[in-house]
């Protein structure tokens, strides 16, 4: 096990002062990667948020294991997450990028390949959910958070039968926009 | 009669009725689209709530108070330094008291940087030269926040290379910025090149600094026993044991 595994188990614990930790020894680097590749400090920020969650994601998996340190995996989620923003802003073509975000060949990337897909996915599935209808986001949040769909009912002011009509018509509509995506290819017919 | 989508989600939610499920279960066997649905009904499930866990709200939450504390700290530096002048005598003699505990730490051992050489690196245009030749010199001058400028200035060139980032961590090392030199120095320690027992055994003198132990020691633990730095690094880990 590496010995930067306790970053990991900071995230997973939920554990403030660990991940206060991993800020003052690894946020300049995010934020300097970053502001190098196009980005401001705010973005350095949110990639940095937004990889120490999928990071959080990756690991609650049993068989991942951290094996480089913790900054080369973090570096390795957030160059991922940059580059994807880059692409979904339509920057990626105009933006000079550094070598370090260009190196396909990072040796990292490929022991961790099958965890960063499966992030990747599930990233997509998430940002396919924002896309529905309020209604729609809210009924599916609220059934995945709470088991009780009585009481979820209840406190939209429908009734259960309906409730169970209306989330299945709203994973209805996610499912068909999942299955136009190519992330979820397998499933296309 | 249930529509598919609703058998589905009755079927993954347990609420099937024994007659849903007779029709469930026909369709299952008889019809390869349903299946697939269902398969990939389960997965967005699974999906679904590993993502919408409330634990992931708090996690966001420590993150975002982790990024306040951060940036609040970096403010406060800013600020209170100027204040620092005016109390310095007071400071001085207050951290008298204190130089027992604090000795131990940051003077015992010293951290000794090598020398930077001078010499031609790949990759070598005028402008990098001119920045890698001026901090050789203040480098060795152990002027380490002027060869930071430029070692700084160098790696944003070129992240790439090692010898820049090198000698960047070192020269934050010789700032006294332990966490930042940590950031160069682990991803080389890391690595295969020719700097990797080196910064391993700076990095691990880095967390001697920052008194994690536990970090040092497995630091130390991944210099070759063929290398230049070995036996320093056993004479740093006697000091920790």
């Amino acid at each position: 096990m590496h010995s930067d595994q306790k970053h990991i188990r900071s995230l997973l614990k939920n554990d403030t002062l660990g991940i206060k930790l991993i800020y003052s020894q690894y946020a300049k680097s995010v934020i300097r990667m970053i502001e190098s590749n196009n980005g401001s400090e705010d973005d350095g920020f949110d990639i940095l948020q937004e990889s120490l969650i999928d990071i959080y994601n990756i690991a609650l998996h049993k068989d991942f294991q951290l094996t480089t340190s913790f900054q080369s995996f973090l570096l390795l989620v957030a160059k991922r997450k940059w580059l994807n923003q880059l692409k979904k802003n339509k920057l990626l073509e105009v933006t000079k990028l550094t070598d370090q975000l260009l190196n396909d060949e990072d040796h990292s990337e490929s022991q961790y390949n099958e965890h960063l897909l499966q992030n990747d996915k599930e990233n997509t599935l998430m940002e396919l959910l924002a896309t529905l209808g309020e209604s729609c986001k809210d009924i599916i949040t609220r059934c995945m958070k709470e088991k009780r769909q009585e009481k979820i009912a209840e406190s939209l002011g429908i009734s259960y039968a309906y409730l169970r009509k209306k989330k299945s018509q709203c994973m209805s509509k996610l499912a068909q926009k999942c299955k136009n995506h190519p992330v979820f290819k397998r499933y296309q017919s | 009669m249930k529509s598919i989508e609703e058998l589905i989600e009755d079927y993954i939610d347990q609420v099937l009725t024994e007659e849903d499920q007779l029709i469930f279960d026909d369709l299952l066997e008889r019809d390869p689209n349903f299946k697939r649905e269902l398969e990939l009904r389960l997965e967005l499930h699974k999906l679904l709530a590993r993502r919408l866990d409330p634990n992931n709200d708090e996690l966001r939450f420590s993150i975002q108070e982790a990024e306040n504390s951060y940036k609040k700290e970096g403010k406060k530096d800013t600020i209170i330094l100027p204040l620092i002048k005016w109390f310095i005598p007071v400071i001085a003699a207050a951290s008298l008291i204190f130089v027992g505990r604090f000795f131990y730490y940051t003077q015992f051992p010293s951290i000794e940087l090598p020398e930077m050489t001078s010499e031609t690196v790949r990759g070598n245009q005028n402008l990098t030269n001119d920045h890698y030749e001026k901090a050789v010199v203040y480098f060795n001058n152990k002027e380490y926040k002027n060869s930071s400028i430029h070692l700084k200035k160098l790696v944003d060139s070129i992240p790439t290379n090692v010898v820049y980032n090198y000698y960047y961590g070192l020269s934050l090392l010789g700032e006294q910025n332990y966490g930042e030199a940590l950031g160069f120095l682990l991803v080389i320690g890391d690595g295969t090149s020719v700097f990797a027992n080196e910064a391993n055994y700076y990095a691990a003198a880095a967390y001697f600094k920052l008194e994690d132990m536990v970090n040092a020691q497995a630091r130390i633990n991944k210099i070759q026993e063929t290398s230049k730095v070995y036996k320093k690094g056993q004479e740093l880990l006697r000091k920790i044991e």
